[in-house]
């Protein structure tokens, strides 16, 4: 019998956590009467993270005009939520790693996880979004449930990715059947306990059914689409290698025009390995086969 | 003009029209001279003809007169997609329930673009003048 998911949750306790400045950053950038000197104190206690934002800001990828030298400058420039995005995804660097095995790889998760993410930004600034660094962290973070499956479930997991061979499923659907429920979901309690912003959980819960949203139906959608176009361009690999069904609600809602894709997909394609390369410098531990992250004994 | 069949093409050979795959997607412009590394290009991207002519600017022998319109649209001579692009495509869209839909279908056509782009660009990464196409 699996676990329920209420118990799969109890057993989060055992997996990483997000470092407590992220969670204290989380807690000040929600609070309107956050001045930049607090949060950048705080920021700054960790040494680390704040070299890692830094460099992050001042790669050729972010491409900002000039030289970002401090975090006050950051924060001043690109605002409270993008700075709290940033942050968060030089922190889930860290936090997607895991045992590779025959059957299942964290790594090409990873990728996958990359390449929705780089889709989900380019889609944004298609669609006008007002945040893609926010659409770049969903788009990182929007598997995690399967990571989470896969660390404190992992027997079950397994007959989760025999299914996925032998009968061809998706793995949502394998997942449904063996746990009753799915990663989206699994995703969605992970998110609130790291006290992630509420549009952001939603959008990371809803990806596979962008209909559900009913704070974040836009960025849940270019998740789903995103999600889609990592897919279908073979980036990395999500547990399964088929394009899942696309809600076409979903498409209507970012009214893109089907002649953009052929630009959209190259784009994507085009930034792909840059954004992979930056990121996994960017980690403490290279999440590779052979320095793997293991969260639990 | 002359077309000629891949056949026949000779390294030395200038083009006198440039080549584009099914998608349009320019693989080597008029004027350049072939190498043994565009033949095998061609040869991939199952290319039937091209125009061109010896490098002093004379007509090959064998070579078939213009007959107008012919290949695969503006700028194109008639090719075929890269062996296993096709497959590979059918395979990772088998659960994407395309039926009627423009959206998913147009989603598979760019797809199967990017992979056969690529699988293109793989083996003249060191070779010059064809990586254009990518």
């Amino acid at each position: 019998m699996a676990p329920r998911l209420e118990t799969l949750v109890q057993h989060i306790g055992s997996l990483p956590t997000l470092p407590t400045v992220l969670l204290r950053v989380n807690d000040l950038v929600s609070n309107p009467r956050t001045s930049a000197q607090q949060l950048s104190r705080v920021v700054m206690e960790d040494q680390s993270l704040t070299v890692r934002l830094l460099r992050l800001v001042n790669s050729p990828f972010y491409g900002f005009p000039r030289r970002i030298s401090t975090v006050t400058e950051t924060l001043t420039i690109l605002g409270f939520n993008q700075v709290r995005n940033l942050l968060l995804t030089v922190t889930v660097v860290d936090l997607l790693g895991g045992e590779e095995s025959e059957e299942f790889s964290p790594m090409r998760l990873w990728q996958h996880s990359v390449g929705t993410a780089v889709a989900a930004s380019v889609l944004a600034k298609s669609a006008g979004h007002e945040d893609r660094e926010e659409l770049f962290v969903a788009g990182l973070l929007h598997d995690v449930g399967k990571l989470v499956a896969f660390q404190v479930a992992r027997k079950y997991f397994a007959q989760v990715l025999q299914l996925v061979r032998t009968r061809d499923l998706l793995l949502r659907d394998a997942e449904q059947e063996v746990f009753g429920y799915s990663h989206d979901q699994v995703g969605r309690l992970l998110a609130e306990q790291w006290k992630l912003p509420v549009r952001l959980t939603e959008t990371i819960a809803c990806h596979h059914r962008p209909d559900l949203a009913q704070l974040a139906q836009r960025e849940a959608a270019i998740i789903h689409l995103a999600d889609i176009l990592s897919r279908a361009l073979g980036l990395g690999s999500g547990g399964d290698d088929g394009v899942p069904p696309l809600s076409s609600e979903a498409w209507h809602r970012l009214r893109l025009a089907p002649s953009a894709l052929g630009g959209l997909m190259k784009e994507i394609e085009g930034q792909y390995e840059e954004a992979q390369t930056l990121l996994l410098r960017q980690a403490r531990v290279h999440p590779g086969p052979a320095e793997q992250l293991t969260h639990v004994s | 003009m002359a077309r000629i069949p891949l056949e026949r093409l000779e390294p030395g050979m200038r083009l006198t029209k440039a080549v584009s795959n099914p998608q349009g997607v320019l693989l080597l412009r008029e004027g350049e001279l072939l190498t043994e590394r565009h033949l095998q290009v061609f040869r991939s991207w199952r290319v039937a003809e091209v125009e061109a002519t010896l490098a002093d600017g004379s007509e090959p022998a064998g070579a078939e007169a213009d007959a107008g319109e012919g290949g695969a649209g503006e700028g194109g001579v008639a090719c075929e997609i890269p062996p296993g692009v096709e497959e590979e495509v059918a395979h990772r869209f088998r659960h994407a329930e395309i039926g009627s839909d423009p959206v998913m279908a147009e989603i598979r056509r760019q797809a199967a673009i990017r992979l056969a782009t690529r699988t293109l660009a793989r083996p003249v990464r060191t070779d010059g003048p064809v990586q254009e196409a990518v």
